[in-house]
């Protein structure tokens, strides 16, 4: 009984996916690439158990640094893919890919809400669209709350950006040279993932 | 034969080390990357909520605002843009890993108290994402992978969130139990 209602919500699982898959690929052509890249991203999330809110809580509840040995290693492996694109760009001549985006006081308070937040919600961004996936009615409410709080942050940006420190966006090779940007970032994650083995050793 | 079976075994109901999560997000982070931008998410939900915001006859689009991607505030066309196709994905993705290992369940909300969490935490989350330009995904690691210094502030504060929001979290339970 249970196995035959599985079944049939796998089938209407891929029959969802087939749909959309189609539709999107009618709209434009790469969104069918981005739809089968957003769905291994989900299937790679449940079936590794990955939660970036936990990298961070579980550090100052349990002392576990697990899943934030994760999210440096999964940074590092982007750091490399992302820089090998950057640097294609660059010696085109064409402009720089990435997330390189204005920082200022409003990046300060933007990280001190969204990591009380997502401790709260007990999910950040990912682990939200991760849960309601799962089934969990909750996390439908919490993205009902990322999307309303989202919208008074875009009202309020001018507020931040205008009434404190802020600056164009700092790709900070253009500051201290490609090659030392390139040693900095992976000796900067590789002592920080150094530190989290030393300090769950010393616990032991 | 018989290892094929397993090999498919492994992939489809066993849970996989962190490491390997981490290498292959990273991959597929990489490859989104190739087609624009590396992975972000919370972007497109705003997106969706400015989209609410005009139809119930605000102007959003007379806001200032750094955006990732175009502006769509039309529903058809959000429906069907890049943001969207990856969030949608990522759900439909963590779905159907749960449906064929036979996991997948409808869980009700368990008390007031954590639906109350929940709504507080989502709208900091979107608060703050806004400000700082990106969540964990897009702000913290691929600001830090594109070598973008927004993404190391993001993280420092962040954590210094995270440690106020577990202590708080530790004085709730520590006052009303679970």
């Amino acid at each position: 009984m249970k196995k035959n209602r599985q079944k049939r919500l796998s089938l209407g699982v891929i029959g969802f996916i087939t749909a959309f898959g189609l539709a999107a690929f009618v709209a434009d052509k790469r969104l069918l690439v981005i739809w089968g890249i957003g769905i291994a991203l989900g299937f790679v999330l449940y079936r590794s158990g990955i939660c970036f809110a936990s990298a961070f809580r579980d550090v100052f509840l349990f002392r576990d640094f697990s899943m934030t040995r994760m999210v440096i290693i999964l940074t590092g492996v982007s750091f490399v893919g992302i820089g090998i694109i950057q640097a294609i760009a660059a010696s085109r001549g064409l402009p720089v890919t990435g997330r390189i985006y204005p920082v200022g006081f409003h990046t300060a308070v933007g990280g001190v809400l969204f990591g009380f937040g997502m401790v709260l919600a007990g999910g950040c961004a990912s682990g939200t669209l991760q849960r309601i996936g799962e089934g969990f009615i909750l996390f439908l409410t919490v993205l009902l709350g990322i999307a309303a709080g989202s919208v008074l942050g875009v009202y309020h940006f001018s507020w931040w950006v205008n009434s404190f420190f802020s600056t164009d966006a700092v790709f900070i090779p253009d500051f201290i040279g490609w090659i030392p940007g390139l040693v900095l970032t992976p000796v900067l994650l590789g002592g920080l993932y150094l530190v989290t083995v030393a300090i769950e050793k010393r616990k032991r | 034969m018989k290892n094929g079976r397993t090999f498919i075994k492994r992939v489809v109901l066993d849970y996989w080390p962190y490491w390997v999560g981490g290498v292959l997000l990273g991959i597929l982070n990489t490859l989104l990357a190739c087609f624009d931008k590396p992975w972000g998410i919370t972007g497109n939900i705003a997106q969706w909520g400015l989209a609410v915001c005009r139809a119930a006859g605000g102007q959003p689009e007379t806001w200032f605002y750094v955006w990732d991607e175009p502006l769509k505030l039309n529903f058809a066309e959000l429906l069907f843009s890049r943001g969207t196709v990856i969030n949608l994905g990522v759900i439909m993705g963590v779905m159907l890993a749960a449906v064929l290992a036979a996991e997948f369940r409808v869980k009700k909300v368990k008390s007031a108290r954590q639906l109350a969490l929940g709504i507080a935490g989502g709208l900091l989350m979107g608060y703050g994402a806004r400000l700082a330009l990106g969540c964990n995904i897009g702000g913290l690691v691929n600001g830090i992978a594109s070598q973008s210094l927004h993404g190391w502030v993001f993280g420092l504060f962040l954590i210094l969130g995270a440690w106020a929001g577990s202590m708080f979290m530790k004085y709730l339970v520590s006052k009303n139990g679970n």
